[in-house]
């Protein structure tokens, strides 16, 4: 056959090769696992490494931009990112307490904001514009809640306003962009709605803690001197008589009580 | 008609892509492990374990050795692997490498004898060695009868329809057809892989 030359030719290869057996599995397992153990690592931490680091950049770059709009004014970019930060504060509340805690907060931070912009009276408007909504907010919980929490919460409040109400006057009396009437009819709008929520709140206190609301009103008749040094008493002070507090209040008010 | 004939016509009607479709060139396997390809790396060491592992066989190492041998053959391609400039050359790079590591093996295991010394003044136990890894893959790929027939004709090329009869328990008729074809399927499949004899 045309073949037999070529037959002798591979009988002598496969004589040559014969007696060499396989490596055994375990070390053709040991080489494969030289390649994929080490490039798989290196692949997977990479892309862990990127995702980590793009994480760790952003993270950064929102605690910065956070922490530069809290200091910011209506008259800055960084504003709107402030008012966003506080809105998911409130959002994530766990309690309506709470809210209402961080909405006092926000109103006496919008007072502040006011007071500081004096060369730019329309950033002064805005500022006194979301205090409004602020008190609002809180008008909100203190009447749709018939919370516990919250009806503990009303000294505070009252308390509260009745610091914003002392300076909201110190704005009525020197306020930004002096001669600008529709600032100085925003302050005014803002210590109405401060009263308003302050008479609110008496009213809902004098069933229970009628010294808080003598208390709140006073705040409201802030022209009054000696309502005034009664309002900054505390309790067990010199003013600790309820029949001395009753006898200031506002006739009005007492039958709007009774 | 001869063995060649036939082969060169199995050549004709078959296209290279076909056959690349089934058997992955070195370049491709190479390609696909410097992308992570796990299963490509897996396929080389299959592909090339004995050659590299009969190298420090022929040289007298032991099994233990031999395989150690194997592992920094195959930790030099890997980290070779990005520089390998010509991989269809990749079977003899590697007969190359696997005999300076099995000289490396014998002078660490054996510093007093000349065995490592022999080896280096003498390559001639080396040639063929491509060869013989070839024809062993090529068997592999015959099925039952057609592989014991290839095996005892290549044991002894002279053996008998009779005596092969009686190794595969087939009729010699049937025997004289299964062993045209299976030296016409060894035939092709060696010159698939590129044989030069």
């Amino acid at each position: 056959m045309n073949d037999d030359l070529n037959l002798k030719e591979l009988s002598r290869i496969y004589h040559a090769a014969k007696d060499i057996e396989n490596p055994s599995p375990p070390a053709i397992t040991h080489a494969i696992d030289l390649f994929p153990k080490r490039s798989h690592h290196i692949r997977w931490h990479r892309g862990y490494a990127f995702a980590i680091a793009a994480a760790l950049i952003v993270l950064l770059c929102l605690f910065v931009s956070v922490r530069l709009a809290l200091e910011a004014n209506p008259n800055t970019l960084l504003y709107q990112l402030k008012r966003t930060s506080e809105s998911a504060r409130i959002a994530l509340a766990s309690s309506p307490q709470e809210r209402l805690e961080l909405h006092l907060l926000f109103a006496e931070e919008r007072i502040e904001e006011g007071s500081q912009v004096t060369n730019d009276p329309y950033a002064a408007l805005v500022a006194l514009d979301e205090y409004k909504k602020e008190l609002a907010q809180v008008s909100a919980l203190i009447n749709a809640q018939d919370d516990d929490a919250v009806n503990q919460s009303l000294a505070m409040v009252v308390d509260e306003l009745g610091d914003n109400a002392v300076e909201l006057t110190e704005l009525a009396q020197d306020p930004p962009g002096q001669g600008h009437t529709l600032l100085y009819r925003q302050v005014v709008q803002a210590m109405e709605s401060t009263q308003a929520v302050l008479t609110m709140t008496a009213k809902k206190e004098m069933r229970t803690k009628p010294f808080n609301a003598v208390k709140a009103v006073t705040c409201v008749e802030f022209e009054d001197a000696e309502m005034e040094e009664f309002a900054s008493a505390e309790p067990g002070g010199e003013f600790d008589e309820y029949e001395d507090a009753w006898s200031l209040l506002p006739i009005q008010f007492k039958r709007d009580c009774q | 008609m001869s063995i060649l004939a036939t082969s060169l016509k199995y050549r004709a009607q078959t296209p290279e892509s076909h056959h690349s479709q089934i058997t992955p060139s070195n370049a491709d396997l190479i390609q696909r492990c410097e992308n992570g390809d796990q299963r490509a790396w897996g396929e080389l060491v299959h592909r090339y374990a004995w050659l590299v592992y009969s190298v420090p066989c022929r040289a007298g190492l032991n099994e233990t050795d031999a395989e150690d041998v194997m592992q920094n053959v195959f930790r030099i391609l890997f980290q070779k692997l990005p520089t390998l400039r010509d991989p269809s050359r990749l079977g003899a790079w590697l007969v190359t490498c696997a005999r300076n590591e099995t000289i490396n093996q014998l002078r660490r295991s054996h510093p007093t004898s000349t065995l490592a010394d022999e080896l280096v003044a003498s390559n001639n136990n080396l040639h063929g060695i491509e060869e013989q890894d070839l024809l062993r893959k090529a068997i592999g790929r015959l099925n039952g009868s057609e592989k014991i027939i290839v095996v005892a004709l290549l044991e002894n090329p002279e053996i008998s329809d009779a005596e092969l009869a009686a190794k595969t328990g087939l009729k010699q008729d049937s025997v004289r057809a299964v062993r045209g074809r299976a030296l016409r399927k060894l035939k092709e499949t060696l010159s698939q892989m590129g044989w030069r004899v």
